[in-house]
């Protein structure tokens, strides 16, 4: 995996948590469209289920847009539907059925158009299965408020994300006791406690001891676990536990200074585990704030390797190198993490391919991040400057190395997309950054994008697995990588349609690809082949495409994982 | 599915920047799961407490400081049952006093003696929390949630006691008697054990919640003793969104709304079962509007936009809007009552919070919409405590260092009369202050604007503040409260007027440490009489010259067995009355003597009174001091 992708990626976690798509719809009067379909379960009709719509969005609000029930043949129908990207939920936690779209339900996603008729979007449901048991140490006495996980044992069971639904049912009560409900038919094992050979990063209530990952009925050894068989509807009683006696969980504790030796105070301290061979960070957490002497305290840490370093947060102007360090049976002390003074990256932002004063005037709502290239064990460092009304723009406290500047502006005014960097007129993609080093004269040209893409996806061969989801991807022929739009892609709906939209004109390449939402079960081959294919789109036209998907299609080439 | 072993954080402090993405784990872009549409929910990461864990915070206790070298060392301490028996492996946190919001809080877990320790500790005051699944802090379960918290300095040891908490469990169904699935019920109390109105816990909004399961059986435990109300969905939550409930009103035990709900008492460590709840699913209003005033700077934080009811404090609705450049927001499932609403952006660590006047808003059988809430700067005070030389005397102990002042804590009080809140920042930390640097410096933010007094906890019963005053201010004569001033601090002396967005600077605060203290016994006026139990003792000065210095007065509530102590006080003559406990809210939390009218009353029946006045010399202990309770006298209003 290359590591500017992934900076990228972390960036776009950070930064850009709003769907760009979301930001362009303008509210204006529109005819609306209407939902029709059936819940049923076992092929009969399911009365009384609530059905409800939502945006197709990253935000916290989940205030459904519409909602119904269904009447006594299981029918429903949504209307007064605007136009856009949904996804629709057959609220019924009890029952499994598909999921689309990492809502966590029982949903589809739903590209609806202006003034359409959106009919059969039929949700089939079985009754999901019950895990019930207690969590006992071994004098007998209840394990309270400790988290049970639910393992899927084999081939692929399409676990529904519960945690929109029910996040408590995974916590032990007073006595102990945990209910798990509306688990698909499979194969499972239950377990508590950590699992330490993950080199996990432990949050919560700051404890300082924890159990030792035990399995049902009460094996530390997941190979010893005793598989459990769920059939549709059914309910496995008394799936107890016993764990062993708690393990102490330890501190590392150290001091944050300048170049010149002096305490830093109020940094903040990240620490991250240390996976894949000590080369890669896994399973950050925030750490904790050095006091007014520089000192930290990193705490609740389980035997393993680390590093600890400072966020930067994109607005400080220093940064720090990954420090490793490693837990075994005791607290760590003396850690010093030394704040280095940043790189300045500057210039100027412009706004290309419009003439039109208000896209113009939406200079100063961009957000620019610049982040720099993960070399080995490094931390994720970037900087952020808002565009000033005048185009300028600024980022400090980067560490050296390559950078990419990246639209870090959420949402995303109209359409306006970061398409080329210059550095003193000369088109670029990375620029190198030495120590302490004040760059200026970088030109960000975004661009104005009026075209869009609407698509159709044929399965040949189909249909797809369950639990498969589909993205499009585009590039546009000669934008550098990660510049470009949609480079993250849209989902694919239930009905096979996508939109791609605020496009800026151009030659573009579609990849088409396969994924699946709960990963950790599937097997490679599963995924077919990405499909390519090209599109022109012009400014003020919605280019239409048709991409097939071959199910029988051998991928060539390269590995899948 | 996300079922792995990292936990969400859980931290009251972050409750405020609702919209920092916490970082992701680098592992878990994987092929496969090219794009992990997984939400990123923070909202939920900061204010979705760990639910079970007993959020206990540890019973008073403190006092005892002794200087010691530059770094304060160790907060020490035992956690044990209410049967006296230790608890190991309690998770007892330790965070500055008003720190900054972000970090760790430093942690220790109990060991088999149920002791803990937590060592080099830098100078300051700490709050200590204590965590146990399944148990409550004995303390707690007696507070009526409006209290300030207990601060512990280090050097000190800390004895907490743990109770089992109490459970409520039933039954949801719906109107055909189905099992209602995944509903979310909340317990909400509304008295103490003692009958005392209970407001929403420390971390205010904070309530005991559980979700049915497919049989529709909630079971909520680790609760406080007290009197409950029981809710079955209803209002806008952060999680369990998605859920066929969204848009209703909450439906409280039996099937009322919250007016004519019935209500259930919970012991400590015992079971109210068959507490069920038809479930009315019928529609709740929408309470509307938008948001102005916010600021571009940092779009990424958001806006929270949070409903509650004034009484209990307990969120009815809460919302993050701003993102998408929409300021509107709007609250579905909102049941009839009284709620105040209020819009806050957090900027940063360095940029402070705006913030809209808390509104009030009545629904009453119709939605309100159209409601416009201002975000504004809020306002904050700057000052200085600083050591005042005093003659060097062994009664007052050793001669302070700088850990004294980094071990004062200033707080900001609203001088007025109103239940209002000082702060919106309350909707996470109910009192507003700030512990001074080594230099001394202390920084007051958010604020919202109106008149304040600051009080002090001192490092020891020695210390007391000479004056709390901008310089040059000048003492205010009785009666001319409302008269504007030159300054716009100068009130009545002792209260600072602040507007939205102002910055009060150059507060003076200098303490001393040969303070005097008086401790006694309150007795009945007749053998075998016990006297009424909503008493405190009212310390009044009785020169003419300090009949409107507020900071002269003292007050405090006796221990059951009548005793009581009085300290940091200023060497002078004073007498000592008795007066009846304001009934209820907010209003038993500030001293009696805030109130001018109060404060004269004091000073007649000071004068009234025959016991001779006590003198207090510096560093004085005054000890077994009696005072009668005369029926009469105390109980006139």
């Amino acid at each position: 995996m290359r590591s500017l992708a992934r900076a990228a990626f972390i960036l776009a976690a950070l930064v850009t948590p709003t769907l760009r798509a979301d930001a362009q719809e303008a509210p204006r009067t529109q005819s609306t469209a209407v939902i029709t379909g059936r819940v049923s379960v076992g092929g009969k009709g399911a009365p009384n289920v609530a059905v409800a719509l939502y945006k197709f969005e990253f935000s916290p609000d989940r205030s459904a847009i519409t909602r119904g029930a269904t009447d006594a043949e299981g029918n429903y129908r949504l209307t007064n539907v605007p136009a856009g990207r949904y996804i629709i939920l057959a609220l019924a936690p009890a029952y499994v059925g598909p999921s689309e779209g990492g809502f966590g339900g029982t949903g589809k996603t739903v590209n609806v158009a202006e003034g359409e008729a959106v009919e059969k979007l039929d949700f089939a449901l079985v009754p999901g299965g019950v895990i019930t048991g207690r969590v006992r140490e071994a004098d007998g006495s209840p394990v309270i408020g400790e988290r049970v996980q639910l393992n899927p044992v084999g081939q692929q069971v399409h676990l529904r994300g519960f945690l929109n639904e029910n996040s408590f049912m995974y916590e032990t009560d007073d006595r102990g006791v945990y209910r798990l409900y509306g688990i698909p038919p499979g194969k499972y094992t239950v377990s508590v406690g950590e699992a330490t050979e993950e080199g996990g990063v432990r949050f919560g209530v700051g404890g300082r001891g924890y159990y030792s990952r035990t399995y049902h009925p009460d094996t530390t050894d997941a190979s010893k676990a005793t598989i459990i068989e769920l059939s549709e509807g059914t309910e496995v009683t008394n799936a107890d536990i016993m764990v062993g006696r708690k393990s102490r969980s330890f501190m590392a504790a150290g001091r944050v200074v300048d170049e010149g030796g002096r305490p830093v105070p109020g940094a903040q301290v990240g620490h991250g585990a240390l996976v894949n061979d000590g080369k890669d960070l896994g399973g950050m957490g925030w750490g904790s704030l050095a006091d007014s002497e520089g000192r930290f305290r990193l705490d609740g840490l389980l035997p393993g390797r680390y590093a600890a370093f400072i966020w930067s947060e994109g607005t400080s102007e220093g940064y720090s190198e990954a420090l490793k360090f490693e837990v075994t049976d005791k607290d760590v002390s003396g850690l010093e993490l030394v704040l280095r003074r940043g790189a300045t990256l500057s210039g100027v932002a412009v706004i290309e391919g419009t003439t039109d004063p208000k896209i113009l005037a939406q200079l100063s709502q961009l957000s620019i991040a610049v982040g720099v290239e993960t070399i080995g064990l490094s931390v994720p460092n970037f900087g952020t400057s808002r565009v000033s009304p005048d185009g300028s723009w600024r980022a400090t406290g980067l560490r050296p190395g390559k950078v990419r500047l990246y639209s870090a502006s959420h949402p995303a005014p109209l359409n306006l997309v970061l398409s080329r960097v210059e550095r003193d007129g000369v088109p670029t993609q990375e620029i190198e950054l030495t120590q302490g080093a004040n760059v200026s004269g970088v030109r960000a040209i975004f661009e104005y994008g009026g075209g869009s893409v609407r698509g159709q996806v044929n399965i040949a061969n189909g249909p797809l697995p369950d639990g498969a989801h589909l993205s499009v991807s585009a590039h546009r022929r000669g934008d550098e990588a990660g510049l470009g739009y949609m480079s993250h892609g849209v989902s694919v709906d239930s009905r096979g349609q996508f939109v791609l939209e605020g496009m800026p004109a151009g030659e573009y390449e579609l990849t088409l690809e396969t994924y699946f939402e709960y990963a950790p079960a599937s097997p490679p081959h599963m995924f077919p082949p990405a499909v390519k294919q090209t599109v022109s789109v012009v400014n003020g036209v919605a280019s239409e495409v048709t991409l097939t998907l071959d199910l029988n299609a051998k991928r060539t080439g390269g590995s899948n994982d | 599915m996300t079922n792995n072993p990292t936990r969400r954080k859980s931290q009251p402090l972050r409750a405020f920047a609702p919209l920092r993405e916490n970082p992701k784990p680098l592992t878990q872009r994987r092929k496969g799961a090219k794009r992990s549409l997984s939400f990123i929910f923070p909202v939920l990461v900061l204010i979705a407490l760990a639910p079970c864990a007993a959020r206990a915070q540890a019973a008073s206790g403190a006092g005892k400081v002794r200087a010691s070298s530059s770094r304060g060392g160790a907060i020490t301490g035992r956690v044990v049952g209410d049967d006296g028996r230790p608890l190991a492996d309690a998770v007892v946190q330790l965070s500055k006093a008003y720190g900054r919001m972000a970090g760790s809080p430093l942690s220790a877990n109990t060991d088999a003696e149920g002791k803990f320790r937590v060592t080099e500790l830098e100078h300051g005051l700490y709050t200590v929390m204590v965590l146990l699944p399944g148990f409550i802090n004995a303390q707690e379960a007696r507070s009526t949630g409006g209290d300030e918290a207990t601060y512990y300095r280090p050097g000190d040891n800390v004895s907490v006691t743990l109770a089992r908490g109490g459970v409520i469990t039933g039954t949801v169904r719906d109107a055909e008697g189905d099992p209602v699935v995944a509903i979310s019920v909340r317990a909400i109390r509304v008295r103490t054990e003692a009958g005392q109105p209970s407001t929403a816990a420390r971390f205010q909004g904070f309530i005991p919640e559980r979700m049915t399961d497919d049989r529709g059986v909630y079971r909520i435990f680790g609760l406080p003793a007290g009197t409950y109300v029981v809710a079955a969905g209803g209002g806008q939550r952060l999680y369990g969104a998605f859920n066929a409930y969204q848009g209703d009103a909450a439906t409280y035990f039996p099937s009322s709304t919250r007016d004519t709900a019935n209500e259930v008492t919970v012991r400590s460590g015992e079971e109210a079962s068959g507490v069920d709840i038809r479930y009315r699913g019928e529609r709740g209003r929408a309470v509307s509007g938008s948001v102005t005033g916010a600021t571009a700077d940092a779009p990424s934080y958001g806006i929270t936009v949070i409903l509650r009811r004034p009484t209990s404090g307990e969120f009815e609705g809460i919302t993050v809007i701003g993102r998408d450049n929409k300021l509107s927001f709007s609250f579905g499932g909102v049941g009839d009552g009284e709620y105040e609403l209020t819009a806050q952006q957090w900027r940063g660590e360095r940029g402070g919070v705006l913030s809209s006047i808390p509104r009030r808003v009545t629904v009453r059988g119709a939605d309100v919409t159209g409601l416009t809430l201002t975000l504004a700067p809020l306002a904050s005070i700057e000052g200085r405590v600083r050591l005042e030389p005093v003659p060097a005397d062994e009664k007052c102990g050793k001669p302070a260092g700088v850990e004294a002042v980094m071990e004062t804590a200033v707080s900001a009080r609203r001088a007025e009369k109103t239940r209002g809140q000082e702060s919106p920042t309350q909707l996470f930390f109910p009192i507003v202050g700030a512990t001074p640097t080594q230099q001394g410096e202390f920084l007051i933010r958010n604020l919202l604007e109106g008149n304040y007094r600051l009080t002090l906890r001192l490092p020891a019963e020695t210390w007391y503040a000479r004056s709390i005053a901008l310089p040059g201010a000048t003492q205010a004569q009785p009666g001319a409260a409302s008269k504007p001033a030159a300054t716009s601090g100068a009130q009545p002396a002792g209260v600072f007027a602040l507007k939205m967005g102002q910055t009060l600077a150059g507060v003076d605060i200098p303490i001393a440490q040969d303070g005097a203290a008086i401790t006694g016994r309150v007795r009945a006026a007749a053998e075998g009489d016990a006297p009424p139990a909503n008493l405190k003792v009212q310390l009044v000065p009785t020169e003419r010259e300090r009949a409107e210095d507020v900071l002269r007065y003292s007050e405090v509530a006796p221990a059951e067995d009548g005793t009581f102590s009085l300290t940091n006080l200023a060497p002078g003559r004073y007498k000592l009355l008795l007066r009846p406990v304001p009934e209820t809210g907010s209003a038993s939390l500030r001293p009696l003597a805030w109130d001018a009218q109060a404060r004269a009353q004091l000073r007649r029946d000071a004068e009234a009174a025959t016991a001779p006045p006590v003198e207090l010399k510096p560093c004085q202990r005054v000890t077994d001091y009696e005072l009668r309770y005369v029926p009469a006298a105390a109980g006139k209003p």
